[in-house]
This record gives C-alpha cells, structure tokens and sequence, in this order.
C-alpha cells in the first residue's frame, strides 16, 4: 500500500524493526493496521466536522435566545412581540433537536449534501454546485428590538377576485421563515381560528374572504411589502370548521438583479394542512416577464437563499437586513440597495417614515445639516444622527447611533452606548460605552476601536454571501459585471460575434453543467439547431464526458462538439492573442478558467490554498470600445447575467492562466 | 527539469505543476474541474519520485470556512526519469475507499494560517515550492540537500498544509511524513 515499501529502514515509524517488516504476514497485519488508523481517523475528522457545525448552531442558538428573551421584556408592540415570540419558539425547537442528537436543516448549510446520517453516506455523493454556502442563520427571523428602526411598509391586497385556486400574484416575498407564519397544528397558544390568526398577523394587511358565498369568511390573505420584496400568506378554512390552516400558501418575490423589478417567485404551498409544506418551487424571470427558470425545491427544505433574493442579484443575503436588524442605515443602504437608495434627505426620512425626524443647524450657518431621527419605548431610547459636512446635499459624512437603556428598570436611562463612523464609510469605527447613576452622573465609561465592519462584512454571520471587492485586487463580482451592449460599444472596436452569440445562452443553475452548456452554445450558435440540455447531459453522461455529480474533466470539453461532427481543437498554454486571432477568424472559443477569480470577487481573506480550474465558458468577443480598459466578453452559463458578461482583460487572463491556458476552437 | 551550465539538473516544482496541468498523462485522467493540486510528497527510491495529490475545496464566501475535501486522485512522477508512472483514484484503492469523498473532512483556513491572507498565503507557498525545488534538485543531482533548506520545507509545509489531510500523507508516504510532518 505505501508507494515508498520498507526498503532503507531500520527501524519503521512505529517502532517495528525492519527486519520484522520483512516478514510478509507482520508487513501485512501492520498495514492493515495503518489502515484501520487511517479510516478511523479520516471517518473521525469528518465527524468532528459535523459536530463543529452542530455546537457552532447551538452557540448561535444559545445566544439567540437569551438575547430574544431579554429584548421581548422591552418590546411594547403587539406585534413585534408575537413575531418574536414565534422565532424564539422555533429557536427554542430547534436547539432542543440538536441537543438531543439530530440534525436540523437549519444549523447546516452543509445539509444540502451531508446525509443525516455521516455512517450511511454512500461513496458517491452527489456534490452541488459551486455556490457559496453559507454557514450560518440562513432562516430569515423578525428579529426586531428595542433598536430597531425597522420598514413597516404595507401593501393593501386587494380582495375581491382573490381565492386560494386563483392566486396568481406576481408581488411576493417571504414572511421570514415560514414557520413564522405557520401556526402549528394543536399548539396550544393557537387554535387555527381567525381570530388566532389575526392576532398573529396584527399590524399586517389581512383580509377574509367568503370563497364559496355561503357566509363564512373561509380565507385569509395577509401581505406584508417593502424595498425589493413582497409576501402573501394565505390560509383556508376548507372544512368550515372554523379553523384555518387546512390549506396553506405562502409566496414571496424577490429582485435579484437590482434592477427593481421583481423577477424570482417563491411558491410553497402545503396542501393537507399539516404545517408542512409539500411543495416548494422557485420560478425565475426575466426582464420582460418571461420564465427562464423553474426548479422544483420539494425536499421540504427552503432554497439556501430563498430569503435573501431580494438583495439586488447578491449571493444571499439575510433578508432582515432589510428590515433593519440594529442595522444603521448607512450600513443598510450599502448593503442592500446601493443604486437605489441615495444619501440624499428625502432618501433618509423615507427610510425612517413614521418615527421622529428633525434637521437641524448646529453649526448657525444657515443649513440644517444634521438628520436627526428618534425612537423611545419602555425602558429604551434610540437616536440615530447623519450630517452633511460639506454642503454637497449627500449625508451620511459623519453618523452616529446612540441607545439608552435603562437596564435597572428604575425609570432612568442608566446604559449608553454611542457609536460612531467618523469617516463617513457607512461603518462605525468606536463605540463609547457610558453607566449613568440614577441622578445621571456618570459612573463608568469605555471606548472601543471596531472592527472594520465595511459593508458588506464578510464575519457577519447575518450577511455571509456579500463580501467586499478588495480594492487592490484584480477580482469581481459576478453582479458588478456588465453585460456587453451593441448599442454603446464600438462596432469596429468588437472582435467576435457577441450580440448573435448572447441569444443563446443559459443560466445552468445549480449544477455541474458548464462544459455542456459552453458546447451547446457553440453548436447551436454554428449549426442553427436549438438542442435541449437535459437531453444533451443524458447523452454526455452515458458515454462517461460528464456526470452530475462532478461536471466533466477538461478532456471531455469538446466531445459533444466532435459527436455534431464540428471541427475543433482543443489546446494549451494559448495566449490572448492567439484567443483574439480566433474570433477574429470566425471561430467559436471554448476556455477554462478558474471562475473565483471574476465571478466570486476577491476577498483577501477568502480563497482556497491552490488556483486551479473550476469552470468552462464560450468567449463571445473581446471589446476594445475603451482601449484603456479591453473586455473579454463571455457567454457564462454560470451566473444569472452571464450573456455577454464583460469581463476585464487582465482579470480574466488572472482566471484563464489557471488552467494552463487552455482553448478549445470551433468551426 | 533543466539542465543548468555546470551540467547538473534542476527541479522547479512551480514549473513543473504548472505543465502538469497540460501534460497529456494528467489529461487523460479526467479529473474533473474543480480540482485542485495539493502539496506533494517526495518518495524515496532510486528514480526520486513525486507524488502529487489532487483535492477540491469549496469556498464558502465566508472566511477560514474554505471547505477541505478528502484527497482523492494522486500522481506519481519519477523526476529522474522525467515522467509519470502512476495515478490512483483513491476511492478505488482499499486504505482509502471508505472515505466519503462528498463530505469535507475540514476548513481551510486552519488555525496556523488564519493570520494570512491571499497574498501572504502565497509567499508562503512560493518559498515552499522554493524549498521543495531545492530538495529535489540536490536529490537529482545525488546530492545531501542543504539541511536548512530540508528545516525550512518541513517549517513551511507543517504551516501551510492543512491538518486534516495530515492523515493521507502519514499513510501514503510515511518516510516523507516522519521526516517533514511528524511533530
């Protein structure tokens, strides 16, 4: 079994003589016992892993908990306080699972491919797609507080030609975690009537409805809209029995691309009122309206990021970041909606509708500079201020947000805390903590230097999937690319035939699938055919080019190509001339490149120990419109608004040199 | 491999992994994209041989929670005789095949890098490489390597290589193990 035998030893790792070693049986009973070592430990890493996972979950949980359980002795509304209430029960539940030895869907990400059982793992795995996971609170929870300055924004649905089979709203979002919004069946705090129901919802639009028109109100619609999102819950008293809950339906939209229309529809329905749903799907359109993408998600667990697809087309983002979680604004708008959310006044009073707000003049110049903004509840004040220091019309300069509590209930605020962003980078750099006795004197003060919390924060584990471009790197982000435009770019400048070549390309979702769909590209770019890739992956597959387990090996990329009898070639260590000279000849271009490097930005912090190739994609054209700034133009079937991707010649000669430069030309 | 003025060889490892990548015995491997080669072990024998572990990572976005798979596929490359003589899929070889390869067995950054980022990483690496070209050139050449460059190969490789797949490489080649990774 070791490649290196015994040869030269005197005396082996463990202690065995050589001599000993030569004899064939103790050779053999000693390898078998490296071997069972070596099982044994490999199985025990992957344990220990999981159950890193598992205690990081509890931790989490733990934490969450006794600081809901804290904030709801604070909350006066009604209705913060019943959503509260209802994520702590599913905390509650969900440490009490993992306590007792099982595994829930929320503590892992991970879960999506390691089975519930690590002993009962087959060998062969399926391994999903390349996404990032993250690892963290991927159920978005109401988790609002006494420092919350959340969106309360409503939507009015309108009610008439409303029923449970004709539901076909395009404005959806998601109520949190459904669980928020799924009362269980037999709990005891509710008993699926209306009015349990509406207590539950109090605060949100709902409306009932008689669906059969024999006098009973028999469905309940609640809505709940803001910044990018909508969701419907909707519930059916099928029976008449008085209770709700017999059917449910739950939907939420989402703008993942930012460019504020809402183009992915989450649709969960269950439909024998067990408090489960059976059916989940996600639905993806584009621009006008036309699906380009359906995925049936009904293994009962939500999508990983199906609460953050409102995030402007970001890698998921939690969706209570929206809603303001003890976010200041500055970081929120930065976070969530930098193109629309300006830093202008009107953008700041309509973020903060409906609580105190004043400007004032500090300074005596005559302009009221400062954007004051206040909340005060029982046993709680909060302050947030942003000023315009130079006059430009843009806040946020310089902000702080300050909270007193008074944590002795003795009616006087006796805890301070201040933070301040001094620089105007939307993150507070100090924090000055201040103890007040009960005549106001100050008894106790600290400051600390925070962390960079530059938005957004690749440590927040609220926020995971959004991590900042490095301004010194060469890396991307697949959401900042652009696309190419024939209408702005210089027709001269453009080598390839990008605008043709954007017509046919797909997003591959979660899969394996890049070396497919870049062949299929160029055969249906070269031949005219318009093929169908589940039929074309069946066929790879089956004669060994690719699995959907492990996409394909840089080998196989051109096998499809040689099956529709199209002349290829496929070589290494080409040069970006050699890439342009072949478009410029009318070829099709196939390459390979290590995706992180434009597709996942470039964190410092984040990257694997070795570069190597990930991903395959067709190179549509390379547009020198900007001499200074050269783009290589894909057709990139790995992210959503990959056709025509522009991509910044030097990064991506940074992504294509790790896989040794290799081209595949077709004609 | 070069052959340099005073006719003695060199090995350069960075070189040398950067052509494996195109060379048509790796190729015919398949292993799929996504895979990426790991930090190798020197073999011993009289052909002086390489062995080259291929693995994927799978980055999180989250930092030090780069998830490290199981090695999976190792090449062998006899540098004296300038090319490969073996590749193993490790789920086919008996040591190794129950390991579930779809399940990471740890994180990437571990605790002795987690101070490092990209840039530093790779200078860390690079001198790493430097070492391990310097090992191995001497070894071609019958040479002893210089003691400080083998102190300064196992100082860098215990840093950078991450500790869950210590295990592959105590199994795979226990002299380099005992020599380079054991505490």
């Amino acid at each position: 079994m070791s490649f290196e035998g015994y040869n030269g030893y005197e005396v082996l790792p463990d202690g065995m003589p050589a001599d000993v070693a030569r004899d064939l049986a103790q050779r053999e009973m000693y390898e078998q016992q490296m071997e069972m070592q070596f099982w044994a430990e490999m199985q025990q890493s992957q344990i220990d892993f999981e159950e890193g996972l598992r205690q990081d979950r509890m931790d989490y949980l733990n934490n969450e908990i006794n600081e809901m359980q804290q904030n709801l002795e604070l909350i006066d509304s009604p209705s913060l306080h019943s959503s509260m209430s209802a994520s702590l029960k599913d905390y509650e539940r969900e440490l009490s699972e993992l306590q007792n030895g099982g595994y829930t869907s929320g503590y892992s990400d991970f879960s999506a491919y390691m089975p519930a059982d690590p002993y009962s793992a087959s060998l062969y795995e399926p391994v999903p797609y390349d996404m990032p996971y993250s690892v963290t609170e991927t159920d978005a929870v109401e988790t609002v507080d006494t420092q919350d300055f959340s969106d309360a924004s409503q939507s009015n649905a309108s009610a008439e030609s409303v029923t449970m089979d004709s539901l076909n709203l395009e404005d959806t979002y998601a109520f949190a975690d459904s669980s928020d919004v799924m009362p269980e069946t037999g709990d005891e705090e509710t008993e699926g009537g209306t009015d349990s129901y509406l207590e539950d919802f109090d605060g949100m639009n709902s409306d009932l409805f008689d669906t059969d028109g024999d006098g009973v109100e028999d469905l309940l619609i609640v809505t709940n809209e803001g910044d990018g999102f909508t969701e419907i819950f909707a519930t059916q008293d099928a029976d008449g029995d008085g209770n709700f809950g017999d059917k449910n339906l739950y939907m939420e939209t989402s703008d993942s691309d930012g460019d504020g229309i809402e183009d992915t529809l989450l649709t969960m329905t269950d439909e024998d009122g067990d408090g489960e749903f059976e059916s989940i799907t996600q639905d993806t359109y584009d621009a006008e309206g036309n699906l380009i993408n359906h995925e049936d998600l009904s293994d009962g667990e939500l999508p990983t990021d199906h609460e953050d697809d409102n995030d402007n087309g970001e890698l998921p983002s939690d969706h209570e970041d929206n809603t303001d979680d003890n976010d200041v604004p500055g970081e929120n708008k930065e976070e969530n909606d930098d193109e629309e959310f300006g830093n202008d006044l009107e953008s700041y009073e309509k973020a903060f509708e409906g609580f105190d707000q004043e400007t004032v003049d500090t300074d005596g110049d005559g302009y009221a500079e400062t954007f004051v903004v206040s909340d005060e509840g029982e046993a709680y004040a909060e302050v947030f201020a942003t000023s315009d220091l130079d006059g430009d019309g843009q806040f946020g300069d310089q902000s702080i947000y300050q909270t007193q509590l008074d944590t002795d209930g003795d009616g006087f605020y006796d805890s301070v805390t201040t933070d301040v962003d001094l620089d105007g980078d939307g993150a507070f750099d100090m924090r000055f903590n201040e103890e007040y006795d009960a005549e106001g004197n100050l008894i106790d003060s600290s400051y600390e230097i925070l962390e960079n919390t530059e938005v957004p924060n690749t440590n927040d584990t609220n926020n995971t999937n959004d991590y900042p471009v490095n301004p010194e790197g060469n890396g991307t982000y697949y959401y900042e690319l652009e696309q190419f435009d024939p209408a702005t770019a210089d027709p001269e400048a453009v080598t390839g035939s990008p605008e043709t070549a954007m017509e046919h390309w797909e997003f591959q979702g979660d899969t394996q699938r890049c070396t497919v769909y870049s062949q299929m590209f160029v055969i249906e770019e070269l031949t005219g055919a318009e093929l169908d890739i589940d039929e074309l992956c069946e066929f790879a597959q089956e004669n060994g080019w690719f699995s959907e387990a492990n996409g394909a090996s840089p080998s196989d990329m051109n096998k499809l190509l040689d099956t529709y009898d199209i002349e290829n070639e496929l070589t290494y260590n080409n040069s970006l001339d050699d890439l342009e000279q072949a478009l410029a000849n009318g070829d099709k271009v196939i390459v390979c490149v290590d995706s992180d490097e434009y597709a996942m930005g470039e964190n410092d912090d984040v990257y694997i120990p070795q570069d190597g190739p990930n991903h395959a994609v067709e190179v549509i054209g390379i547009d020198r419109t900007d001499p200074e700034n050269p783009m290589v133009i894909l057709n990139d079937s790995g992210v959503p608004n990959g056709a025509g991707e522009m991509v910044p010649m030097a990064t991506f000669e940074d992504a294509w040199e790790d896989s040794s430069h290799l081209m595949i030309t077709a004609r | 491999m070069t052959e340099n003025n005073s006719a003695k060889f060199e090995f350069n490892l960075s070189d040398f992994y950067r052509e494996m990548r195109a060379d048509p015995f790796v190729n015919k491997a398949r292993i799929p994209l996504g895979y990426a080669q790991g930090y190798p072990m020197i073999l011993g024998g009289d052909d002086l041989k390489l062995a080259v572990p291929y693995l994927r990572y799978k980055i999180t976005g989250v930092a030090d929670e780069t998830m490290v798979f199981p090695i999976r596929y190792i090449f062998v490359y006899s540098i004296k005789n300038t090319g490969f003589t073996g590749f193993y899929d490790l789920r086919t070889v008996k040591c190794f095949s129950g390991i579930n390869y779809g399940k990471p067995v740890g994180l990437f950054r571990h605790e002795a890098v987690k101070n490092l980022n990209k840039n530093e990483y790779r200078e860390k690496q690079k001198e790493l490489y430097g070492a391990y070209s310097a090992v191995l050139t001497a070894a071609l050449n019958g040479e002893e390597p210089d003691p400080n460059t083998e102190a300064q190969l196992r100082s860098l490789l215990g840093l950078l290589l991450e500790p869950s797949l210590k295990p592959f490489y105590r199994v795979f080649a226990p002299d380099f193990f005992n020599k380079y990774l054991a505490d």
